[in-house]
């Protein structure tokens, strides 16, 4: 982040920890998307993921004066929103049994040759601009609902979103040996799912081209 | 399909050397491996195929806007549900902060000074035996300091307040010893000179009150 990025968002910040509505309502405004895309891909449903936005800025506004100049105030934001993602998805799927698709954590891989024989070379596949289509997204979305949900967070902070494994660490309040672990972890168990599921994927997208 | 051995790197492994996040040397190591090695070829390839299906997942749109209404009903700080706080607007909040540091720094000085009167309570009613309720002991129990607390309500010849064991000493040689226990609750927060254990334990008692009450007050705010 710019220099005078930082500057303004420290000054935004001390005006919010005075009160200031509007200097906090500028943060909403800067962080409004990625909380919002965070709380949406760990929950999977739009209204719901909208209803937890607002709350997770209103609990953020309430605890503003928690917040530690200096330290990243994203990590500090997503810390709550993910929190509350969290607590939902404990209430509302207590009862779910971890999918029991065989899915584990560890090194399961599909079989080499069959892979190779799946993967096709799309020459028409713009890397630069690869859109996914709306049903590979939701297959995708659906893949990261089946994670445990401490790699579900980790891979969305990595990958979806592209936070550093700092804030990844100060985010979910764990060490960096932690985050390195669950985000192997989701991504292993989310490539398992998506080989589960191939036949749902578009020949074209079953695994994407790799160019080096 | 191979037997995977300890030299074939983890998947793990390879998503951290995917992301950099191992040191140079074991960048270095990999990557020496990676270049004979067909099978964790593979693997990495396909550890960058599910990496790049998420990142290629597009950004969604705020359906509407999540900016909180700029009203003084909003509470930024505290808890919702231990304290009821007024609306609060910018000179408000500015002065709830520093009345919550005062308040600890306060609880300090009420304990502290209620160690220092305990402690002249204490060497003054050495040399008498302790004729007074509550002298000899160390330990402060909280009805001692209520017993006590009584016998500061019976008038008595006034004595000045002081904060050296020293010279409280002297004065408090002449302090009667407390006759009758009158309950006068109230007047304990209004500082009598005498009676300088009770005070001592009051303040003790409500400093440690202070501090437990000022540091759970900042754990539900974090």
């Amino acid at each position: 982040m710019a220099e005078q990025a930082r500057e303004d968002e420290a000054l935004l910040v001390a005006r919010s920890q005075h009160g200031d509505v509007n200097a906090f309502n500028s943060l909403v405004l800067r962080y409004q998307q990625t909380t919002y895309n965070v709380i949406l891909r760990m929950l999977g449903d739009p209204d719901l993921a909208a209803d937890i936005t607002q709350d997770a800025f209103l609990a953020a506004f309430r605890a503003i004066s928690s917040f530690h100049q200096g330290s990243s105030f994203r990590a500090w934001l997503l810390r709550i929103a993910s929190n509350l993602a969290c607590d939902h998805w404990r209430r509302t799927n207590r009862h779910r049994v971890e999918s029991l698709d065989l899915l584990t954590d560890e090194d399961e891989q599909p079989p080499a040759n069959l892979l190779t024989s799946l993967a096709e070379t799309n020459p028409e596949l713009n890397p630069e601009e690869s859109l996914l289509t709306s049903e590979l997204q939701q297959l995708i979305s659906r893949g990261l609902q089946e994670l445990p949900l401490d790699q579900r967070i980790a891979v969305i902070l990595c990958d979806v979103q592209g936070l550093s494994y700092e804030e990844i660490a100060s985010t979910t309040e764990t060490s960096l040996g932690t985050v390195r672990s669950r985000i192997a972890r989701g991504r292993a168990r989310l490539r398992s799912y998506l080989y589960k599921h191939r036949e749902l994927l578009p020949r074209s997208y079953r695994l994407l081209t790799d160019r080096e | 399909m191979a037997q995977q051995n300890d030299e074939h790197l983890t998947t793990e492994q390879l998503s951290a050397f995917l992301d950099k996040q191992l040191s140079p040397q074991e960048q270095a190591v990999f990557d020496a491996h990676l270049r004979t090695c067909p099978q964790c070829q593979y693997n990495l390839a396909d550890l960058q195929r599910t990496i790049a299906l998420l990142r290629a997942l597009p950004q969604v749109a705020v359906p509407r806007s999540f900016m909180l209404p700029a009203q003084p009903a909003l509470v930024p700080a505290g808890s919702d549900s231990q304290s009821r706080r007024v609306p609060l607007d910018n000179s408000q909040r500015v002065k709830r902060h520093i009345f919550r540091r005062s308040f600890g720094a306060l609880s300090t000085i009420a304990a502290v000074l209620g160690i220092v009167f305990l402690l002249a309570g204490f060497f003054s009613a050495l040399p008498h035996g302790g004729t007074s309720s509550a002298t000899s002991s160390p330990t402060y129990p909280s009805n001692q300091g209520a017993t006590s607390g009584k016998t500061i309500g019976t008038p008595g010849p006034l004595e000045p307040h002081s904060t050296q064991p020293n010279g409280a000493a002297t004065p408090a040689s002449h302090a009667p010893p407390p006759s009758t226990g009158q309950s006068l609750p109230p007047v304990l927060n209004i500082s009598t000179p005498e009676g300088k254990d009770g005070i001592g334990i009051l303040l003790l008692v409500l400093g440690i009150l202070g501090l437990i009450f000022f540091r759970r007050r900042r754990e539900d705010t974090t």
